[in-house]
């Protein structure tokens, strides 16, 4: 914690502003800010334990899921057991008690409420929700709900994380960029996939790649998966034969796996966006009945012969992977997984979509993979492939994180080897599910709950205009008539106040060009102040400052131009590969008119 | 009492920090608060490393006791198994 004297000093200066401290009349305040190097040294030392705690918490949360299970429901899940029906609706109401009287903010799944505690509420999630958001998910999972752990170990990590940064005092910036440091912990201990929730996080949750907040993601989400493995192995999630692609033919079957995914994505959202504002709208004392409602209908699906869509169903994807499940079982417990993650969800019980979502994949691949060995066997790869590409056509389509998807099944797998026909399949289903429905799930929940937080989907679409539109655009509208004139720094003082007056600039704009290739922007009124005095025939590079337009290039972004303006009248955009050519002068109304532009066009 | 030709109460033992870095500067007060709080953090985790330990090994015995394996063959969310 040791401080810079100077910086200390500077903060120590007196509030006038003086630096000597000899005001007269208000004396010397303390001006005491944080050191900005302490919070640096803090976001690479809070990350670890962040991850540490999180993992810790995911991993008591995990166990808790289990054994409530095996308690509620037995060691085997059997059709026609009346626990299949009675366990359910019974835990559903504890839970609809606990939501309702104890934990109100417990509901979802996690990753909305963590996006709007970092975009809304400085980064805050307070204990009690993250204690009712693993209490109510374990009893909920335990007794058969059919939704995953996932997203609440994620919004488990960001309330961990949120806790411990307060602690230290941060500023509010950095409390927001916490929240996504323990959402990635919790991720990644709850998938034994760092990379996975890495991506994850940063695709889905922060939204770019801001180099700050990486550091401390990979930092936590490293710490959280090593604690995870630490009590539950290192093996891969899932037990994955050798896979091979064993024809490149096949890859069609993966792009029709891709189709086949993206349309399923789509009804599935469909059906969640539909049922869950509907069931919200019924009258509030309804909430106490909808989830042991929900749950006596999902444990009906069970106790009528399909007991595998209850719970989270790893140990089903499991058995897919394995091969010997029918395409015809395969397609109706995808069908009535969705069903019951919708009548889950839409109920108001906290759990995630994330294992549904690969329960959903891992069926609808594996039923592919079956019909493509029934018709072509002789192209016909290893079934597990196509059980692993699904999961990840699922995920790319239904949660739209693309990237995400394909690492995802490379790290849950182990395997490298199918590598190829995942990113068809992922890139096929994601581009329908974008297609066909532009808003993505959790923005669609989003909206529903009346908030307003950014759209990842909508920043990855988002054309980003450049200098070279505006130039483009300048030049095609305005031919010669409004170019700025670039004139030497040689040039004679007398010369150049000519050129300002033909300037087509109203203030008489001009830009000095210095022989290095910088530039200087002055319009009339500072460059007949600056040549007072001075004799005409004076190099009018001699009279003006040290100071220098920014390096600006054709392909920099176009927002990056725009705090120029409170300096400079006009900008010089120079070439990157010969430093003393000049590409063009950009005004600020001709950035203006691009951004006009666009927006028209839109 | 006389030591190297001066008393003892003259000797400076210790390295003193610059004025500006006084006993009750904020600076200090926040470093010795970070260092507290960092110690704490340090204690619950190392706690819930125990907690989280007990519980897992109480997790462990009582699937011992319904006959099921303890390697964390996967029943529904533990889908992992340990290499031996």
């Amino acid at each position: 914690m040791a401080a810079d004297p100077e910086s200390l000093a500077a903060r120590m200066m007196p509030i006038d502003g003086s630096a000597d401290g000899e005001s007269e009349t208000v004396a010397a305040v303390p001006i005491f800010q944080h050191p900005a190097s302490r919070e640096r040294r803090l976001f690479l030392m809070l990350p670890i334990f962040i991850g540490i705690l999180s993992g810790l918490l995911v991993v008591c949360f995990r166990i808790s899921i289990e054994w409530l299970r095996l308690g509620l429901m037995g060691k085997q899940l059997r059709p026609g057991d009346w626990r299949l029906i009675v366990v359910p609706t019974a835990v559903g109401l504890v839970v609809a008690l606990l939501v309702e009287f104890v934990f109100p903010a417990a509901r979802g799944s996690g990753i909305n409420q963590t996006k709007a505690a970092m975009y809304i509420h400085d980064g805050y999630i307070s204990l009690r929700t993250m204690f009712g958001k693993l209490i109510c998910t374990a009893l909920a999972l335990g007794a058969g709900y059919s939704q995953g752990p996932e997203d609440p170990s994620l919004q488990i990590g960001a309330a961990i994380a949120s806790t411990v940064s307060r602690r230290f005092r941060l500023s509010p910036e950095n409390l927001r960029l916490f929240a996504p440091v323990g959402a990635a912990a919790g991720l990644a201990a709850a998938f034994n996939a760092p990379i996975t929730a890495l991506l994850f996080v940063i695709e889905e949750v922060v939204g770019n790649w801001n180099a700050s907040v990486l550091g401390s993601v990979i930092l936590a989400a490293i710490a959280g998966d090593a604690v995870s493995r630490w009590y539950f192995g290192d093996a891969p999630m899932f037990q994955v034969p050798t896979l091979e692609l064993r024809d490149p033919r096949e890859l069609l079957a993966y792009a029709l796996l891709g189709v086949v995914g993206g349309v399923t994505a789509l009804l599935f959202a469909g059906m969640l966006r539909q049922s869950r504002p509907r069931l919200a709208a019924l009258p509030h004392w309804t909430r106490m009945v909808q989830p042991p409602l929900a749950g006596l209908l999902i444990g009906l699906i069970g106790f009528l012969g399909f007991p595998q869509v209850m719970g989270v169903g790893y140990e089903t994807i499991n058995q897919a992977i394995g091969g010997g499940m029918g395409w015809k079982l395969l397609l109706i417990l995808a069908a009535l997984k969705m069903l019951a993650t919708t009548l889950g969800f839409s109920s108001g019980t906290p759990g995630g979509m994330f294992a549904p979502t690969l329960f959903v994949g891992a069926m609808l691949g594996t039923a592919v993979g079956s019909l493509q060995q029934l018709w072509l066997p002789h192209l016909t790869g290893p079934i597990g492939s196509y059980t692993l590409a699904g999961m990840g056509v699922l995920f790319a389509a239904f949660l739209r994180a693309p990237l995400t998807s394909v690492f995802m099944v490379l790290e849950v797998s182990g395997n490298y080897s199918i590598v190829a026909p995942v990113i068809l399949a992922n890139t096929v289903a994601y581009l329908i599910a974008r297609k066909f429905d532009p808003v993505p799930i959790f923005e669609t929940f989003t909206r529903q709950d009346g908030l307003d937080l950014p759209s990842m989907e909508e920043m990855r679409e988002e054309a980003r205009l450049h200098i070279e539109d505006a130039l483009e655009l300048g030049a095609s509208i305005s031919e010669d008539s409004l170019q700025i004139p670039v004139l030497p720094s040689t040039l004679r003082l007398r010369e150049v106040l000519d050129a300002a007056a033909a300037s087509p600039s109203d203030d008489g704009v001009v830009v000095l060009h210095f022989p290095d290739g910088s530039g200087y922007a002055l319009d009339g009124a500072e460059l007949e102040r600056l040549g007072t005095g001075a004799s005409p025939e004076t190099a009018v590079g001699f009279l003006v400052p040290q100071e220098r337009l920014p390096l600006l290039y054709p392909d920099m972004p176009l927002d990056a131009t725009l705090h120029h303006f409170g300096r400079w009248p006009a900008l010089l955009i120079r070439n990157r590969a010969q430093s003393t050519a000049v590409e063009g002068v950009l005004m600020e109304a001709e950035v203006l008119l691009c951004y006009r532009e666009q927006t028209a066009h839109h | 009492m006389r030591l190297y030709g001066g008393t003892l109460k003259k000797m400076r033992f210790g390295v003193h920090s610059p004025a500006v870095l006084g006993k009750h500067h904020p600076l200090r007060r926040l470093a010795v608060k970070d260092a507290i709080a960092l110690g704490t953090l340090a204690a619950i985790t190392l706690s819930l490393f125990g907690i989280t330990g007990l519980y897992y090994s109480a997790y462990t015995r009582y699937r011992a006791w319904l006959g099921l394996p303890t390697d964390n063959t996967p029943v529904i969310t533990l889908p992992v198994v340990r290499r031996h």
